[in-house]
């Protein structure tokens, strides 16, 4: 008869219930995804003639995604739903469409399907204005290329907007060709283009990911002449830390990090150098850790956890790591956390790749970065 | 039926004696009851500190819960007067009370047996009376004065404010003044010695106050052995009334010699003049049979005629009426005065409780302010009030999400409710009820003042899993062409009313980030509120339904008709 065995026994048919059609729930959510998953790996990896991939998009294209009767068509009640092609008055985030999207969907993927139905339905709403028209259905191919990376609906909408005389993105394009398997297409495009002319060298980067890094480090080198080098020596670095090229990545982040800004301030350019400066750090941290370089010792760093500073003790001998001990810390909560992690550690023998504990993100990142931290230091 | 425990003073062999002496001329006389009450003891202090430490395991919940194999608030629903205040006060059926009724039921065939066998701060007593008893003993004086009915008038007035609505149990009630004191007092030790000092919160003036309650009744040992028990303690004085039931009950033949032992063992006063028995106050120890040299002692049937017994007046009982009339008076006034005095609970801001409490005054009528909520709660989440809502809160478990966040994998505080104040809800239940709402402070808030970037708060609701937090991007810049410049501005946290739950790990972030470690701030820019509308306080019910209805209408934008239901619509059909 402890605590009331009636509310418990309520408790156990009510979760019965609920786990029933939580159950009915988690099949239909798995089916979604497992389909969807299934169809992006294919999507990836197969390669497929012109004809193919016109099939692909005419098809698929035209379809609607599996998530699509599952999310309702959601808007704040203020939306000015005539979107204008220029928006009056002070920047109003729940009353202008496009800044709707910019501060609302955009920072949140939560909001992302919501955001496609939304853009959706307006396309409709104003299928009788050409510009308009043209324009929601350019930004509903956006929205397809970059937050489901939903290739075939995302080229479909983009020559629709086309047709409607909308200039959609040719690297986008490219990179969706790319990705759907016909790189010949996807360098049709990048041939004719030429140069990188992209704020975020799109080109350079495509071209590398394609496998030409050559082409890719040449735009980049003509790129960095033209004016923008933190970008164009950004881009030719990840390019190259992608390949496993790590030296040469690292001289490329240099360079970007060492080139003169404009006097006038370029939000662009500054978070390149920044960017540059972070992969530097990183991939001396992860990428370049060679247990082989570092002395016998303990060795010891910090980092910022969930409840303020963190100091790990690494222990290397014969090119191993010993131990992994937290020898300071703050933390309340999350205690699994602080065994589990230098577990991990000590297992994989290294710090990359080594899994967050569940429920205890914070604190487990902090010990892997104060451990590489440590270990970095300790190969100088 | 006879029910005789006792070890007649010969009858043991020689060596056993010999080792039992040793430990007390009571041990040699009721081994059992000893060794009873030590295991009671002893369980009391593993259920505390060993079963309501909830770390170690995989998480705090299943930490707690793997090692609770007996119910770990036992003790406090084995306490009579914790039930049945609760109940009346908050005029609920509590499910203690059937505890309740078993533990009187069995105290008809050992008449106030809870206080020689099972209660622990008995047992403390004993304990710590024999440890000064010998040294003090030029304090002790005449057994029987105006005190001695004392603990009636206690459990009155306690009873009279719990009908007026007002728990007055708590602060009086045997176990619940037990478990408070040794958790106020020792928990911190425990958690400084375990798991570090900087876990451990400030004493407050509560606290302090209830650890010297607990050593107040230790200190009464001073005076005589069990004072509390015997004149004060209003448990005792439930077991006292039920005595008038009794099945069973101590005999005196008239074969008594007069020598007296059976007086000098007694922690009970339960001796008369004539060495016959104040039933009332009895607590069938039987200490007094094992140690008569003439066996003229015997616990048997009430109505069983025994031959020769001796009779005779009590000399404790009231036969003045002005004293029934005074105490009387003196409960009426403490009963009748301290709710009057309190005043209404909804005159104060509401305060964050812990989830699953139920509305907030009928937890106050159920709260027995034990303590043991706050003792199983990983990282003291819940911490004691003081009396900054006066004595109503005094005690009451709050949630201080300044110091820490309370745990999505526990649902610990409700498991060890002894009254049902915290309901025991399942796991996926506590992840849905609402403790409060955290609300972002835009002028402080760094990325709302526009004065930097984070979102510690953010990033630990998602680790968390309740995902209630979300971006909005504040003070972008726009080009001459009216176009937003990407980067400018900043990433700003929205709280979603329908997801948050109040469970504070956000405030504790950006407390202990912004606040402590950086000094950016000077308080937490996002905070829990209570009160209507932000809180769930249920009798029954799942949270869970209630959050998906939440969700459903929602503080977000409403669901909108869309006629064109066509994906491709009929002007793109080639």
């Amino acid at each position: 008869m402890h605590r009331g065995f009636l509310e418990k026994a309520a408790w156990s048919v009510a979760r019965w219930m609920r786990t029933r059609r939580l159950g009915v729930l988690i099949t239909c959510v798995l089916w979604m995804f497992g389909a969807t998953g299934a169809e992006a790996a294919k999507v990836d990896q197969v390669k497929r003639t012109r004809a193919e991939v016109e099939a692909l998009i005419k098809q698929v294209g035209a379809s609607s995604p599996d998530w699509w009767d599952s999310v309702t068509l959601t808007y704040p009640d203020t939306l000015d739903l005539d979107w204008p092609l220029k928006p009056s008055g002070a920047w109003n985030n729940q009353k202008n469409v496009g800044q709707y999207l910019w501060d609302v969907i955009n920072p949140n993927p939560g909001r992302w399907q919501q955001g496609i139905r939304l853009v959706h339905f307006l396309m409709i709403q104003h299928k009788d204005d050409k510009a308009k028209l043209a324009r929601a259905m350019g930004t509903l191919g956006t929205m397809f290329h970059n937050f489901t990376q939903d290739w075939p609906r995302a080229v479909f909408w983009w020559r629709m907007s086309a047709q409607y005389g909308a200039y959609p993105d040719p690297t986008k394009l490219a990179h969706c060709y790319w990705q759907m398997g016909c790189e010949d297409m996807a360098r049709d495009i990048l041939s004719q283009i030429g140069q990188d002319y992209t704020r975020n060298g799109e080109v350079i980067k495509l071209w590398a990911d394609m496998g030409h890094m050559d082409t890719a480090l040449q735009l980049a080198e003509a790129k960095a002449r033209s004016g923008m080098p933190q970008i164009a020596y950004r881009t030719a670095g990840d390019a190259c830390r992608q390949a496993g090229l790590y030296t040469k990545a690292l001289a490329y982040y240099q360079q970007a990090v060492r080139a003169p800004l404009p006097a006038k301030e370029n939000q662009d350019y500054t978070r390149a150098r920044q960017q540059s400066q972070e992969a530097i750090e990183a991939i001396k941290l992860f990428e370049m850790l060679d247990l082989n370089q570092i002395k016998d010792g303990v060795y010891s760093a910090g980092s910022t956890a969930f409840a303020g500073p963190l100091r790990v003790e690494v222990k290397v001998a014969d090119a191993r790591i010993e131990f992994v001990r937290v020898t300071q810390h703050k933390e309340k909560q999350f205690y699994t956390a602080l065994q589990e992690t230098p577990r991990q550690i000590v297992l994989k023998q290294t710090v990359k790749g080594v899994d967050a504990v569940t429920g205890a993100t914070i604190t487990s990142e902090a010990i892997i970065n104060a451990s590489a931290k440590a270990l970095a230091d300790a190969m100088k | 039926m006879r029910l005789n425990l006792f070890v007649p003073k010969d009858r043991l062999p020689g060596r056993l004696d010999g080792l039992l002496r040793r430990l007390g001329p009571s041990w040699a006389a009721t081994p059992m009851r000893r060794v009873i009450q030590t295991a009671c003891f002893a369980a009391f202090a593993v259920l505390l500190f060993y079963v309501c430490w909830p770390y170690g395991g995989p998480d705090v919940g299943t930490a707690f819960a793997q090692k609770e194999r007996i119910p770990a608030e036992i003790f406090l629903v084995l306490d009579p007067l914790v039930s049945l205040s609760t109940a009346m006060a908050a005029r609920l059926w509590v499910w203690s009370l059937a505890w309740a009724g078993v533990i009187l039921g069995v105290c008809l065939f050992f008449p106030r047996g809870f206080c020689a066998y099972v209660c622990p701060l008995g047992t403390l007593l004993d304990l710590f009376g024999r440890a000064v008893g010998r040294k003090v003993s030029g304090f002790q004086r005449s057994r029987l004065g105006w005190w001695v009915n004392l603990k009636y008038v206690v459990l009155t007035a306690v009873l009279l404010a719990a009908m007026l609505g007002v728990l007055l149990s708590g602060f009086v009630a045997a176990i619940p003044v037990l478990t408070r004191g040794v958790v106020f007092l020792l928990d911190p030790v425990q958690t400084g010695l375990f798991r570090g000092w900087y876990q451990v919160p400030a004493l407050q003036a509560g606290q302090v106050v209830s650890i010297g309650l607990l050593l107040g009744i230790l200190a009464l040992c001073f005076v005589e052995k069990r004072f509390w028990c015997k004149y004060l303690c209003p448990t005792g004085a439930v077991f006292s009334v039920a005595n008038l039931l009794r099945i069973n009950e101590r005999k005196v033949a008239t074969s008594c010699i007069g020598c007296g032992q059976c007086d000098k063992v007694c922690g009970f006063a339960a001796i008369r003049d004539n060495y016959s028995t104040r039933h009332g106050n009895c607590s069938f120890c039987q200490t007094c049979a094992g140690v008569c040299p003439v066996r003229a002692i015997e616990f048997s049937g009430r109505r069983r005629d025994a031959g020769d017994m001796i009779t005779g007046p009590d000399e404790t009982a009231v036969r003045s009426r002005r004293t029934v009339l005074a105490g009387i008076g003196c409960a009426a006034a403490v009963g009748a005065g301290v709710p009057l005095a309190m005043g209404k609970a909804e005159a104060h801001t509401p305060v964050v409780r812990a989830p699953g409490s139920v509305p907030e005054s009928a937890f106050l009528q159920l709260c027995i302010r034990c303590g043991q909520c706050m003792k199983v709660c990983p990282n003291h989440v819940l911490q004691p009030m003081g009396v900054e809502h006066g004595m109503n809160g005094l005690w009451t478990p709050k949630v201080v999400a300044d110091w820490s966040g309370c745990e999505p994998t526990c649902n610990n505080c409700g498991q060890v409710c002894p009254t049902g104040a915290i309901r025991a809800l399942p796991i996926e239940e506590k992840r849905a009820a609402r403790m409060g709402l955290a609300v972002v402070d835009e002028q402080q808030c760094l990325p709302h003042a526009g004065s930097g970037e984070c979102q510690l708060c953010a990033d630990e609701c998602q680790a968390a899993g309740y995902d209630a937090i979300e971006f909005l991007r504040v003070g972008v810049a726009v080009d001459t062409a009216g176009e937003p410049v990407p980067g400018s501005g900043f990433l700003a946290p929205v709280v979603l009313a329908d997801l948050c739950v109040g469970c504070g790990l956000c405030q504790m972030r950006c407390r202990g980030i912004n606040v402590k470690e950086k000094h950016l701030l000077k308080a937490s820019a996002i905070g829990l509120v209570a009160g209507q509308d932000h809180e769930d306080r249920l009798f029954t019910g799942s949270y869970v339904t209630l959050q998906q209805g939440r969700q459903k209408a929602g503080q977000r934008p409403s669901p909108q008709q869309d006629e064109n239901n066509d994906y491709l619509p009929d002007f793109l059909k080639l």
